[in-house]
């Protein structure tokens, strides 16, 4: 199994408090990994730090052998990693195609010397990059909402076109903060469905959940938070049957719910 | 349907350029062009700030690098007419760059303030320096001839002026509607989301600042020209909020809004000029009813009926 990506003690301080603090792991090729944790525990900061938005405090960020930390995001975008964020920041005043043509940035090279030629030079690029777009959000299911401004989508379509954003441009890593955030659990199965077939295509994917419904059906190993450290990294089964996991999740209920409905439903 | 459209604006152009210069009119002949040189600028502008989200109040210090370098090479120095516009131009664009790459690497309105001060430091410059001639200006600028074509009447010259603006507002469409040009809607809409998709943000926003000043130079070579003599006060802040005041007005995302703002604001700016001082007043007072009734410029009220039209029409 070969890494991807490996963090090394990556510690981030913000204000002297860490946000993040030692975290070490890998993200093997082309497998979905869940990132998850209680709320504050550290898991938007951990893809901030992967995407370059933050720098460490300490530690680093290698992608395919590479030391990448503290390159400005849009070198670190270059060499293959994409993002989607937790509040959504699409370009709302322009339509969902548009959105998704702006991600495929990397997959041109004409620059302003060429855009000054006109249609006549740059022609063939502009409508190989059309056709990735259009190819991106039929993919997400977008194609009949392509001429709609992103202001005007619904947050379940929001959520769906920043995935289609991110991946037009075909990176090999994937961040995906939060994607099922606010979604019905309808959209969240068509989500779930959408990763899988991105993993099939050889993607990987680091998927950042705080309620676990769809980091347990779909991952095949999941790193957990608490308080800026990694509390442990297991298959989905481990990691639901390991105490402290339930235990650092009490604050917020949620794997303690989970597990008292399971008991329910099993001692009934 | 897009046939008869580019029959259309064909035809728009060509009349845009025959009939003031046929019109055998001084007047008419100077008002278009002075239009057409506050097309280039507003275009210029329009993409720097509506476009690319970042405001330059420095756009008449670049059209003033630009007029006096061309008149100091061409009528002084006797350099080529156009190698003396292009010299120009890229002494305007050199200056936008050296002042855009520290000032564009922060977020934020800081290129507003930037150029400001480079505005008002340049208006100085114009004013006190010896190749500028000072407060006086420089006279005796004669127009020339190009290709064996004299271009000393100034319909002849309004041709030159006209087809420059038709190649600027080209140029703009193409910009916009290009791979970086979609790269500068994305900074102006955010900023973060640009960068991770993998946009250089400070490259291209310092790109584009050079460009439109560039642009700027340009026009202010071809206007030393048409006014045949050029002086500091042509150079100062008024005219930067001038351009800006026709980007407002005609609508800051297009190009087209651009032009009808130039149109609208020079013929206006002719009709006050009687009024001295009380002019900017009704300049301001503009601004903010095209600013609260009409967010996206008057070229949104032709957009709007349009598809009114077309909806009734399907």
């Amino acid at each position: 199994m070969t890494a991807l990506l490996s963090v090394q003690e990556l510690t981030k301080l913000f204000g002297g408090v860490a946000a993040v603090d030692r975290v070490s792991f890998a993200l093997p090729k082309g497998k979905l990994t869940g990132l998850i944790g209680p709320n504050g525990s550290g898991k938007s900061t951990m893809i901030n730090l992967i995407s370059g938005l933050h720098s460490p405090t300490r530690g680093t960020v290698q992608f395919k052998g590479q030391d990448i930390t503290s390159l400005p995001p849009h070198r670190i975008a270059c060499l293959g990693i994409a993002r989607t964020f937790q509040l959504l920041r699409l370009f709302g005043d322009l339509s969902a195609f548009e959105n998704v043509l702006i991600g495929a940035h990397l997959r041109g090279k004409h620059g302003f010397a060429a855009a000054c030629g006109g249609p006549l030079l740059t022609g063939a690029e502009e409508r190989r990059l059309h056709d990735l777009a259009r190819e991106a959000l039929e993919f997400v299911g977008l194609g009949p909402r392509a001429g709609v401004k992103a202001k005007l989508l619904t947050s379940g379509e929001g959520r769906l076109l920043e995935i289609a954003r991110a991946i037009v441009a075909e990176p090999e890593l994937v961040l995906l903060d939060e994607p099922a955030a606010g979604l019905n659990s309808a959209e969240t199965g068509v989500l779930a469905e959408k990763l899988l077939s991105l993993v099939e295509r050889g993607k990987t994917l680091l998927l950042v959940d705080h309620h676990m419904s769809l980091v347990m059906n779909v991952v095949s190993s999941v790193i957990v938070l608490a308080g800026g450290r990694v509390l442990t990294i297991g298959t989905p089964q481990e990691v639901q049957a390991d105490g402290r996991v339930i235990e650092s999740y009490l604050g917020s209920g949620e794997i303690y719910r989970r597990h008292r409905a399971k008991r329910e439903v099993s001692e009934h | 349907m897009a046939h008869r459209n580019t029959t259309l604006t064909l035809a728009a152009v060509a009349a845009a350029i025959v009939i003031p210069a046929l019109s055998g009119n001084g007047y008419v002949i100077q008002v278009a062009s002075l239009a057409a040189i506050g097309a280039m600028m507003a275009v210029s502008l329009g993409i720097l700030y509506g476009h690319a989200g970042q405001l330059s109040f420095a756009h008449a210090a670049f059209y003033g690098i630009g007029a006096y370098t061309a008149v100091v090479l061409h009528t002084q120095r006797g350099l080529d007419f156009f190698l003396s516009l292009l010299a120009g131009a890229a002494l305007a664009g050199l200056a936008a760059f050296v002042v855009g790459l520290p000032t564009l690497r922060l977020r934020g309105n800081y290129l507003a303030i930037a150029t400001m001060a480079l505005q008002l430091g340049i208006s100085e410059v114009f004013v006190n320096a010896k190749i500028t001639g000072g407060s006086v200006g420089i006279f005796g600028i004669v127009r020339p001839a190009v290709f064996g074509i004299s271009l000393e009447s100034p319909a002849a010259y309004y041709v030159l002026l006209a087809l420059a603006a038709v190649l600027v507002f080209a140029l703009a469409q193409f910009i916009v509607h290009s791979r970086p040009g979609r790269a500068l809607a994305a900074v102006r809409e955010d900023e973060t989301a640009a960068s991770v998709i993998g946009v250089d943000i400070i490259r291209y926003k310092v790109s584009i600042f050079t460009i439109t000043a560039m642009i700027a130079g340009l026009a202010g070579g071809l206007f030393a020209y048409q006014l045949e003599y050029v002086s500091p006060e042509s150079f100062n802040l008024d005219w930067s909020i001038a351009v800006l005041s026709m980007v407002i007005i005609g609508g800051k995302r297009s190009a087209l809004g651009a032009v009808i703002g130039a149109v609208i604001v020079t013929i206006v700016t002719q009709l006050l000029f009687s009024m001295g001082e009380l002019q900017f007043l009704v300049y301001g007072l503009w601004i903010i009813l095209i600013m609260l009734f009409l967010p996206d410029g008057l070229v949104s009220i032709w957009r709007t009926s349009y598809r009114k039209v077309r909806e009734a029409g399907s």
